[in-house]
């Protein structure tokens, strides 16, 4: 059976279609294949039909019935307007004067309004911090070269000083002999901020000022410098900033920065529970993977203290670690962590507490003992020191998440309610490809 | 276009139907023969070439006389032929007869003497013609341009308002459907 593409060549071929290079395609296909040969000789013969088909005959004339039908239809031909055909009614140069003049218009009532709004008396254009209500600089009463000798007074606040705005003149020592002669008693610095305007348009920058604090900018530490104080009680401070925090700490290898973290959790007395997929991923160190870490429970000093350890005991080069992101969680955060969980925890606070005894009143006994005792047939039993916290940790794929686990069911059904100060901890191990 | 047809035209625009008339005379035969062709009856050929000429008379306005009056005509009719056949797709017609005649005529046998090869071309011409009935207007239209009116591809082109290369793909398709439509019958 010839293919699609062989029978449309010979159909070309037909027609004498083909191009050269084709033509020598079909002839080879005609010297090898019989039915390529039948199949042509069929075109062919059915061309040679089509062509010898007998002409049918008009056998009357269609003139009288067509000419009846447009004198009884009223029929004409329909005459239609020749707009380009036709010479234009009036001159080209009209239209283009037209053009012009709207051109004009139109620039000239921009420029009388923009004229109007740019020589509108605004506020001063150049002002200082006034306590004392006394307009230092009114353009509109001075001339320019007065308007520059007040700027030239003005006072300039030291950017480096935060706590209170200093409205000093700088140290120098003509400018204090100035300001001496021209204001022997120099006015008490006020107790308010009041917004300084040094130029005409400075106003937007008051809004933006209560913009700034709402910004929720990370905060980068290194993870040596957690070993002085100062940074540590930094790193305390960011952390208690709010209740659910996000931690990235970014390193070269994951594999290793894992093992280091989880050796550091064990020293914490932190429960870590391992998803499968991430121990499969863990056991594979050449395949690159990030990790995502979630706990819940610990304090903003104790995390600190445990990210204090993380930086800490090794020389540099052996930390898998070099810095630390803090920032709040963000409601992507939120979204990505429900899809790692199935639930987001923030949201859903962990139920009542169990039983005394540890006991859930809401399950079977003989449940909770199987899941108890399974679990310490896995080696993840309570049995010896019982740990303060626990954390989870699972491959971070916010894509593909893979909220099945049997960690995350039991991470899950193991949450105690929060403690005062806890926070709740989404902590990212990325790699370099992440 | 011919000074002839120019003048008729120039006359008609004018309201002199009789003028129109010449014109009809002069092409309908030839307008006939592709409308025949093209939708298989010689009802239907009439009603196509009827509703050609008036279409052309209704807008006779807008013929620039860029091609020739026949090939503006031409153009009208095969489209209209094209329309008709698209409307009765699901009817196949095989009979053509307008008043009892054969769709097609029987072949001249005074070419040959042997009667039986008259038959066999007879036969052959109305399997072909019944296959050519089955086609799409589109493969149909093709065809008949091509190999029963010998036009160019480009006059095809231009008739049917699409470009020279589906012209060709749409002529070796045809050849195609045709054959396969043959050998159905065949078998």
């Amino acid at each position: 059976m010839l293919s699609e593409h062989y029978r449309e060549l010979l159909a070309a071929y037909v027609d004498g279609q083909p191009s050269s290079r084709q033509r020598r395609l079909v002839q080879r296909l005609l010297q090898r294949s019989a039915e390529a040969r039948r199949l042509l000789q069929r075109l062919q013969a059915d061309s040679r039909d089509l062509i010898h088909l007998p002409a049918p005959r008009l056998d009357c004339d269609l003139a009288p019935a067509i000419l009846q039908k447009i004198t009884a239809g009223r029929l004409g031909p329909v005459r239609r307007l020749r707009r380009f055909a036709s010479a234009p009614a009036y001159p080209v140069w009209i239209g283009a004067a037209a053009a012009a003049a709207i051109l004009f218009t139109v620039g000239t009532a921009s420029y009388c309004t923009f004229a109007a709004f740019l020589n509108r008396p605004a506020a001063p254009s150049v002002a200082v911090h006034n306590q004392n209500n006394r307009p230092l600089a009114v353009p509109d009463t001075k001339a320019p070269d007065e308007v520059r000798n007040d700027i030239a007074q003005t006072p300039v606040p030291d950017p480096l000083k935060k706590s209170k705005p200093d409205l000093t003149p700088p140290p120098h020592e003509g400018d204090l002999a100035h300001q001496k002669t021209a204001d022997p008693k120099p006015a008490a610095i006020p107790d308010k901020e009041e917004p300084v305007f040094t130029s005409e348009g400075m106003e937007m920058f008051v809004e933006l000022k209560s913009v700034v604090p709402t910004l929720d900018v990370p905060a980068t530490f290194k993870l040596r410098d957690l070993q002085q104080d100062a940074v540590h009680k930094k790193l305390v401070a960011e952390l208690q900033k709010d209740s659910a925090v996000r931690l990235e700490l970014p390193c070269p290898d994951g594999g290793r920065a894992f093992e280091r973290l989880q050796a550091i959790l064990k020293t914490h007395h932190v429960e870590l529970m391992i998803d499968a997929s991430a121990q499969r991923r863990l056991a594979k160190p050449l395949w690159r993977t990030n990790y995502v870490l979630y706990s819940e429970g610990m304090t903003a000093a104790e995390l600190a203290l445990l990210l204090q350890q993380i930086g800490a005991d090794k020389h540099p080069g052996e930390i898998p670690f070099d810095h630390l992101v803090v920032r709040r969680m963000t409601e992507r955060d939120h979204k990505e962590l429900s899809d790692l969980l199935g639930v987001d925890p923030v949201q859903i606070k962990p139920s009542k507490e169990t039983g005394a005894i540890g006991v859930d009143p809401r399950k079977p006994v003989s449940d909770q003992t199987a899941a108890q005792l399974a679990a310490a047939l896995a080696g993840q039993g309570r049995a010896g020191a019982k740990p303060e916290h626990m954390m989870l940790a699972m491959p971070y794929n916010p894509v593909r998440p893979r909220r099945d686990s049997a960690e995350v069911k039991r991470f899950l059904d193991e949450r105690k309610p929060l403690r005062p100060g806890a926070l709740q901890v989404l902590l990212v191990l990325r790699g370099p490809t992440g | 276009m011919s000074a002839d047809d120019h003048r008729l035209i120039a006359e008609c625009l004018q309201g002199d139907t009789a003028a129109f008339g010449v014109l009809v005379r002069r092409y309908q035969e030839r307008l006939y023969n592709t409308a025949y062709r093209l939708v298989g009856n010689a009802e239907d050929a009439y009603d196509v070439v009827q509703e050609a000429f008036l279409s052309a008379y209704q807008s006779l306005d807008s013929f620039k006389g860029d091609s020739l009056f026949f090939t503006w005509l031409y153009r009208i009719a095969v489209n209209t032929a094209i329309s008709l056949k698209r409307k009765r797709r699901a009817v196949v017609s095989i009979d053509g007869g307008r008043n009892g005649e054969q769709g097609v005529e029987a072949a001249d046998t005074s070419e040959s003497s042997h009667p039986g090869h008259a038959m066999e071309q007879a036969e052959q011409g109305r399997r072909i013609h019944e296959a050519l009935g089955r086609l799409s207007a589109e493969h149909r239209a093709v065809l008949v341009m091509k190999d029963m009116e010998g036009q160019k591809y480009e006059t095809m082109a231009e008739v049917l308002q699409v470009p020279i290369g589906t012209i060709r793909s749409r002529l070796h398709r045809a050849r195609l459907e045709l054959r396969d439509l043959l050998e159905k019958d065949e078998s």
